[in-house]
């Protein structure tokens, strides 16, 4: 695999951007998701709700069964804000202390609180 | 405050308070004031935008269904683009405010944030994803929403352009660590060939003309007998033509409706004769221009305001480069001073109005950009001031009436950016000096003898061009020249600079995006002197700089094909002339710089290095860098070390300011190996905007003391906040140091003073006294904050009193109000530097 | 069917009166304002929340 194939292979998915649908989000609501641990940063490629994680590396997988944790390598993971973080053992709740909206990092935790609460 | 409350308080007692924005309340027209209220408030507040403001649906809607219906259409792509744009204009819902005397928005209605569905998905996603700027009914229109966004996905500029880019560039960028934007000729700031569309010699209907002559000419010639390279190219020629043809006569269209309003409301709704005859102006004047040249102030205004209108239709603009003063002065001139069709009052409530028009206009933008730029939608720098192309002084009437109509309607955007030179006069000189005392935090002081030494120095371009520049964003002057303005500059050269130094202790690995961003230097604790630890510096920074330079070529070279700009070509004479796209970088000399943010973190860190790890030795490099990536947890004596007992930019002290040259010439001389489509240099511009505040939590803990989280210093130049310990004297002193012509592009520093201390004569013979000293030394830039502390205080205790206060960010104003606290505390905690 | 053209706030174009603006006095929060927009004359005014008839002069 030449290092071109790789990095296609790391970021492809994280460059296309997706069809919107108002009702798939809503099924299957997990109280912990990727977008309230706060290992998690939204990408400037975030706005439908992409991100990565801080610990994580590429090849992880968090929703297999067990997770499948990658802890070295030098791309690292891409999930999404709703991403079911609830097996994964990497989980630590941020503290939302930005719930008015007004501090400057607020937009990822809005669209968090937003998706979750349309989930309920 | 109450009604009566304000009704009760002289002018003179609201001054003496310093609570400005009361005075100008009391001071101005009814008409200011009514248009100053009907203000929606556009700037994001932290990052939301404020209650009421929404999305406008209209224009989105209208550019999807022209998409769809010319999918089959046999047009070339551009002129494709064109016909969308004229749809738009024909048929967008348009209003005219009541007291108005000026038209035109950029979106369908007063509290509507145009929404380009076709520049990015990414913005288009940013749009479904806000319930708080999706209009009502939300679940309904976000459903529409929903339905323009999947249309466009893979249509988008920014889908059409991403297979040409380097994925593994693309995808750096798109991190959001070290860039900021994406390079879109349909998004950034686009300069103006005002040279020849202000100038008073020709309009959209010569234009057309002189459109129709070509394409007549070329015509015939490429269906002569025969067949090269030239007829091949001159199809493509053929379609620009044609292109920009149909948006110029979508603007006179469009202007026409207007006007068609304006009589429609005189003839049938109003019944005060003196509005009445308002209107009447109003459609008189909007049959005149743009089609054809203006004869007076209104006229001239209105012009503007159709332009820039017509390219906010066209593309994002981030920006509004400008020269109001010198383009419109000569019309004030005429109306006020020779055929007094105007008196000075009648002029200032139209100068007042012609800052509220751009007050109020408003694109929907992403979050990066509202968090960027907080309280503002762009940075809307007009420059005033300066020489005109022979050097003369080119300070009129105007420049005075707009600092005095700015310090009436009080708006955090526009701002004013003065080119101070010698020849200013005192009169002009105690305007700038009113209005910073009154706490508008502009205009600031540009330079004027640096500035176009530098440009010359850049990029080659003549004097007498380089004399007539304008700021492309906050900063950067741009002559407004034939083959001297730049059509986009597109905002994602915008460096990251601390990530530079938190680089070199993580070899290039961000930990925060969990990416390999720059460059594999070696691990840091193997370096054995500074020298090793400054080459790896070095490394860092070409390798940041040149990621984001790559893809801004890219899309540079491309974008005449892929993401035209038929508008903006159609009031360019290069584009004229040639059947070129204003964009393609063959007929333009190139004016592209690399906006540094977060610079000064690496200067303070290098210091720091050198002090404590190499000279003093009570550190290794492993130590540190251990420390760094613990974010200094359970080291506070360790950071304290680093904060304290290092030397700070801005204190006049060689040790550190040196290292700021040397990082400097490293730039400077990275700045020529670098080149744009054009073959030009690319410059550093250190500024931050609200950058500081943005990268906060994506910048790691520094060498200079810094934690994860920590507010960044707030200025290009700036020293961090309350590391100036010296005085204001040694600020400007290491300022001084760098040559502000060959150092870089341009160099922002925000001092902030004492308004108590500058009252009266008293505190103008200081400030003068300050200015020249700033002059002497040859620093291009500074602006100032004078609001104090207690006022500050205050309105973060009760924001509601405090609406109106302004103050400065970094290249722009905004109301305190509405950046978030961070920033406000940053504000806060700029040392205030007092004089004499 | 009701049409625009039967309203009050259609002003139908000298030159082609198939077409014109739908004008309207609107007043939002903050300021008050006359918006026109395009219509036609035989466009279908039955749900328009806006439509008043037109006086016969």
């Amino acid at each position: 695999m030449s290092r071109r194939d790789e990095k296609r292979q790391a970021y492809a998915s994280q460059l296309v951007p997706q069809k919107q649908n108002l009702d798939a989000d809503k099924k299957g609501a997990a109280h912990l998701v990727c977008g309230l641990c706060k290992h998690y940063l939204e990408t400037s490629w975030s706005a439908d709700g992409r991100g990565s994680c801080s610990i994580l590396k590429f090849g992880s997988n968090i929703s297999a069964n067990p997770p499948v944790y990658v802890l070295e390598g030098k791309e690292g993971f891409l999930t999404k804000t709703l991403s079911d973080a609830s097996a994964c053992k990497q989980f630590e709740k941020m503290q939302l202390i930005d719930k008015d909206g007004y501090e400057c990092s607020d937009p990822v935790y809005r669209r968090t609180l937003r998706q979750l609460q349309e989930k309920e | 405050m109450a009604q009566a409350a304000l009704k009760d308080t002289s002018v003179k007692e609201f001054e003496k308070k310093q609570e400005w924005w009361w005075a100008a309340e009391k001071k101005r027209s009814k008409r200011l004031d009514y248009l100053r209220k009907a203000i929606w408030k556009k700037g994001a507040i932290g990052g939301l935008y404020a209650p009421g403001v929404k999305v406008d649906l209209e224009r989105a809607q209208l550019h999807t269904q022209k998409a769809k219906e010319m999918e089959m259409s046999p047009d070339a792509y551009v002129i494709k683009f064109a016909k969308m744009f004229a749809h738009i204009l024909d048929n967008k819902t348009i209003f005219i405010t009541d007291h108005a005397q000026l038209v035109g928005y950029t979106g369908s209605l007063p509290h509507t944030m145009g929404w380009d569905p076709s520049a990015a998905s990414i913005l288009n996603e940013e749009a479904f994803n806000d319930p708080t700027a999706i209009p009502d009914p939300v679940d309904v229109n976000q459903k529409v929403i929903r339905e323009i966004n999947n249309y466009w996905i893979g249509k988008t500029d920014l889908d059409k352009m991403m297979p040409v880019f380097d994925m593994e560039d693309l995808m750096k960028m798109l991190s959001g660590s070290i860039g900021w934007g994406v390079p879109l000729a349909r998004g950034g700031y686009s300069s103006k060939d005002y040279e020849y569309i202000m100038t008073g010699k020709r309009a959209f209907a010569a234009i057309i003309d002189e459109l129709d002559r070509k394409i007549d000419e070329v015509d015939e010639e490429v269906h002569q007998p025969g067949a090269n390279a030239e007829i091949s190219k001159a199809y493509d020629k053929l379609n620009n033509w044609d292109a920009m043809k149909i948006t110029l006569e979508a603007g006179i269209r469009i202007a026409k409706r207007y006007a068609r309003l304006a009589r429609i409301i005189a003839e049938n709704f109003e019944e005060d004769p003196k509005r009445k005859e308002e209107l009447l102006k109003i459609a008189q004047t909007c049959e005149r221009v743009p089609a054809h040249p203006p004869r007076n102030l209104q006229e001239s205004f209105q012009y503007d305001i159709f332009i820039q209108m017509m390219s906010r239709t066209e593309a994002i603009e981030g920006a509004w480069p400008s020269r109001p003063d010198y383009y419109h002065g000569p019309y004030y001139d005429k109306d006020v001073n020779i055929d007094k069709t105007l008196t000075r009052e009648e002029a200032l409530d139209l100068v007042g109005e012609f800052i509220i028009r751009a007050a109020e206009v408003c694109q929907f933008k992403p979050k990066w950009t509202r968090e960027g730029l907080q309280g503002i939608d762009g940075t809307w720098v007009w420059t005033i001031g300066g020489v005109d192309r022979n050097g003369k002084d080119a300070c009129n009437d105007l420049t005075v009436a707009l600092m005095q109509a700015a310090r009436l309607v009080r708006v955090a955007n526009p701002t004013l950016s003065f080119r101070w030179h010698p020849k200013v006069k005192d009169e002009v000189m105690r305007e700038i000096f009113e209005c910073n005392r009154q706490g508008l935090g502009y205009p600031n002081m540009r330079n004027d003898p640096i500035l176009v030494a530098n440009t010359m120095h850049w990029y080659g371009h003549p004097i007498e061009e380089a004399r007539l520049w304008a700021n492309q964003a906050c900063l950067s002057p741009c002559p407004t020249t034939k083959h001297g303005f730049q059509p986009m500059r597109m905002a994602n050269a915008t460096a990251n600079c601390a990530k530079i130094i938190e680089y070199v202790f993580t070899s290039g690995f961000d930990p925060v995006v969990n990416m390999q961003v720059g460059a594999e230097t070696p691990d840091v604790a193997t370096f054995k002197n500074f020298e090793e630890f400054f080459a790896a510096w070095t490394l860092q920074m070409q390798t940041i700089f040149s990621i984001l330079v790559r893809a801004v070529n890219r899309a540079r070279t491309l974008a005449p094909t892929m993401t035209p700009r038929p508008f903006l070509s159609g009031v360019s004479e290069r584009s004229i002339e040639s059947g070129l796209d204003t964009l393609d970088p063959s007929i333009e000399r190139g004016n592209s710089w690399i906006t540094a943010f977060t610079w000064v973190e690496n200067v303070d860190s290098l210091a720091a290095v050198k002090k404590l790890v190499f000279e003093d030795k009570k550190y290794t490099l492993a130590q540190l860098k251990e420390a760094l990536a613990k974010n200094w947890e359970g080291l506070e004596e360790m950071r304290l070390d680093f904060v304290k007992n290092a030397p700070k930019w801005g204190n006049d002290d060689d040790y550190v300011d040196d290292i700021m040259l040397r990082c400097l010439d490293e730039a400077a001389k990275f700045s020529k190996v670098l080149k744009d489509p054009s073959g030009n240099n690319w410059p550093i511009l250190p500024e931050n905007v609200s950058g500081n505040i943005h990268y906060a939590n994506i910048v790691g803990a520094l060498p200079n003391g810094r934690r994860l989280g920590d507010a960044l210093y707030d200025g290009g130049i700036s020293p961090g906040p309350g590391l100036d310990k010296k005085g204001p004297t040694a600020v400007l002193k290491s300022c001084g140091k760098i040559d502000h012509i060959t150092g870089g592009r341009a160099f922002l520093l925000n001092q902030r003073l004492s308004p108590t201390q500058l009252a009266g004569e008293k505190g103008y013979q200081l400030w003068s006294s300050y200015i020249r000293t700033w002059a002497d030394l040859g620093i291009d830039h500074i602006q100032f904050n004078m609001v104090d502390d207690a006022t500050l205080r205050s309105a973060q205790k009760d924001p509601e009193k405090y609406q109106e206060v302004i103050v400065r960010v970094a290249g722009y104003s905004a109301h305190f109000v509405d950046v978030s606290r961070k920033t406000q505390d940053n504000i806060i905690q700029r040392t205030v530097q007092g004089l004499g | 069917m009701t049409t625009c053209k039967e309203c009050k706030s259609f002003f139908p174009l000298e030159n082609d009166q198939t077409k014109g603006d739908c004008v309207q006095r609107v007043k939002d929060p903050r300021q008050a304002y006359y918006q026109s927009r395009p219509a036609k004359a035989d466009d279908d005014a039955g749900a328009c929340g806006s439509f008043q008839k037109k006086q016969k002069t």
